[in-house]
């Protein structure tokens, strides 16, 4: 793919866990350290392909396993990554919000201090919580006290949808909150409202495809405040680039979406 | 636009098989702005898009005369763009419409939006009037989805089982966002998936032309929508010819028209 671009994917999965496996009713024929490593080597070939310079990555098995079976979930797959990747992936720590408040933030802070992650991934969808529920506030405490983002999937789930991150947003003005997905193909018109509602709500791409839904957040909010993603790795990267590059907004917003609005949220130099 | 020019396949024949003038249902509350026959033929001509399948979209209110403009268009587009007329089955002359679109004027597809015009795909009476005469005259029928009540996979199902002579094309294959769309498609031949904002589903799932590629112009970016066809193919995820077939052959065996190059 011809590099153009910065690009930055603001929402990406790694895929170890129970659930993929749980799921196909099959024991895993690779082994923890193999699968590590094919995932390592997976998001290493993607980035050098289409030209990605960084990707925020959280394990899908931590959000749908409400009851965990190691100590953080899952997340540790991610925390390999993180360190065999060196600098390329943004960690997004998936906390398990039906743990007891103080355990909560212990967890997370040695995810921060230990294991180097920079950002927090919710999906009340699956894991099934409301976002603006108190037991979501030990996560936010964490968030503001280390000023990681959070990425929270939102679609027309009653738990997620737009209006529960403004009220989660105004709680927590200090904390940026990335509303991933948009609201999807469903509840786009409740997208802008709660942007008005909370400066602190940023839009993450994946997911949405209507076009002047996000010319109109870039008239309105500037291109800093809109994340680029593809909820992959995957390879329709070229067509979810294309989707920007066709936006009616200016080359210079194009670019903030892509790569900088992120890059300017988790802190990362341009290469 | 630049197109796969590996295995022997220069440019494909495309045909998008869902836009609109006027506006659509997802840009008309947004903006004030209406889409020309001259905007469409323009986007097209950039992404490649050989021929096009265009109703006329916009508030309620605007529907019948968007299906003037789009007689106008395809009067004065004949080989890019084919006529699907908009449906509202509140309105009492609506089989008049159809009959008007269809047979008088050449118009070669139906358009319903049961979530914009406030009516159930299942439990509507005038439907099965509709559904009479799209058999009848031998034409698709282009159904949004994925919005529930009044428009889901297992609702494209039961009516394609009632009515096994007339191809029902499922626009946007669920939205992403209904989980019953393989199985609604696996019980029925006649179901056929349209890629808009919904994704591509592998024809290998369903088998051969089952799976249109549509864009929902301009909702959507046409060149984007077209873009996860090429990337599909260019990973492998599909055949020379099922890409061929998405792209553009398989809506022109429902439609029976020529599959014509133009650009």
């Amino acid at each position: 793919m011809e590099r153009k671009w910065f690009i930055v994917d603001a929402h990406q999965h790694i895929e170890i866990g129970s659930y993929i496996y749980a799921s196909s009713l099959e024991k895993p024929k690779l082994s923890y350290e193999q699968m590590i490593a094919r995932e390592a080597e997976r998001f290493e070939r993607w980035f050098n392909k289409y030209g990605v310079s960084y990707g925020a990555v959280s394990n899908i098995s931590s959000m749908v396993d409400r009851v965990w079976r190691s100590r953080h979930g899952g997340n540790e797959a991610v925390a390999e990554l993180i360190r065999l990747l060196k600098g390329r992936v943004i960690g997004q720590y998936v906390p398990n919000v039906f743990e007891p408040p103080d355990l909560i933030r212990e967890k997370i802070e040695e995810a921060v201090k230990v294991f180097g992650f920079k950002g927090i991934k919710l999906h009340p969808w699956v894991s099934a919580f409301p976002l603006n529920h108190p037991i979501v506030y030990p996560v936010f405490d964490m968030a503001a006290k280390y000023r990681l983002p959070v990425l929270s999937h939102s679609a027309r789930s009653e738990f997620c949808t737009p209006m529960l991150f403004a009220d989660i947003a105004m709680h927590y003005p200090e904390v940026p909150i990335i509303m991933g997905h948009m609201g999807k193909q469903h509840l786009h018109y409740d997208v802008i409202p709660a942007m008005r509602i909370a400066e602190n709500i940023y839009v993450e791409t994946s997911g949405s495809k209507i076009q002047i839904l996000l010319e109109r957040i870039v008239k309105e909010f500037g291109a800093e405040r809109v994340l680029f993603g593809t909820d992959g790795p995957h390879d329709l990267l070229p067509a979810y680039v294309a989707r920007i590059e066709d936006l009616d907004v200016g080359e210079e917003d194009k670019a903030w979406i892509l790569g900088k609005s992120a890059a300017k949220l988790f802190n990362l130099p341009e290469p | 636009m630049r197109f796969p020019k590996w295995r022997g396949v220069e440019k494909p024949f495309i045909l998008d098989a869902h836009t609109h003038i006027g506006a659509s249902y997802l840009t008309c509350y947004f903006t004030d702005r209406r889409w020309t026959a001259e905007d469409l033929i323009r986007e097209m001509d950039r992404c490649g898009v050989d021929m096009a399948c265009v109703s006329g979209g916009g508030l309620p209110h605007e529907i019948k005369m968007m299906n003037e403009r789009v007689l106008e268009a395809v009067t004065r587009y004949p080989n890019r763009l084919i006529g699907f007329v908009r449906l509202n089955p509140k309105f009492s002359d609506v089989l008049d419409d159809l009959d008007y679109y269809i047979r008088d004027r050449g118009f070669r597809g139906i358009k319903l939006h049961p979530n914009q015009d406030g009516y159930c795909l299942l439990k509507e009476p005038v439907l099965n009037l509709i559904f009479e005469r799209a058999a009848k005259y031998r034409v698709p029928v282009l159904i949004h989805s994925g919005t529930e009540p009044w428009t889901v996979a297992g609702q494209f199902a039961d009516q394609a089982e009632m009515f096994p002579d007339v191809t029902f094309i499922m626009a946007h294959s669920g939205l992403r966002n209904d989980k019953h769309v393989l199985e609604s498609a696996k019980r029925v031949e006649n179901l056929i998936l349209e890629t808009s904002i919904g994704g591509v589903t592998s024809p290998r799932i369903l088998g051969k032309d089952r799976v249109v590629f549509g864009s929902d112009w301009p909702t959507t970016s046409m060149r984007s929508e077209l873009q996860e066809v090429f990337d599909l193919w260019d990973s492998g995820h599909l055949s020379d010819e099922e890409a061929l077939d998405i792209l553009g052959l398989s809506m022109a065996r429902i439609l029976r028209i020529n599959p014509r190059r133009v650009i």
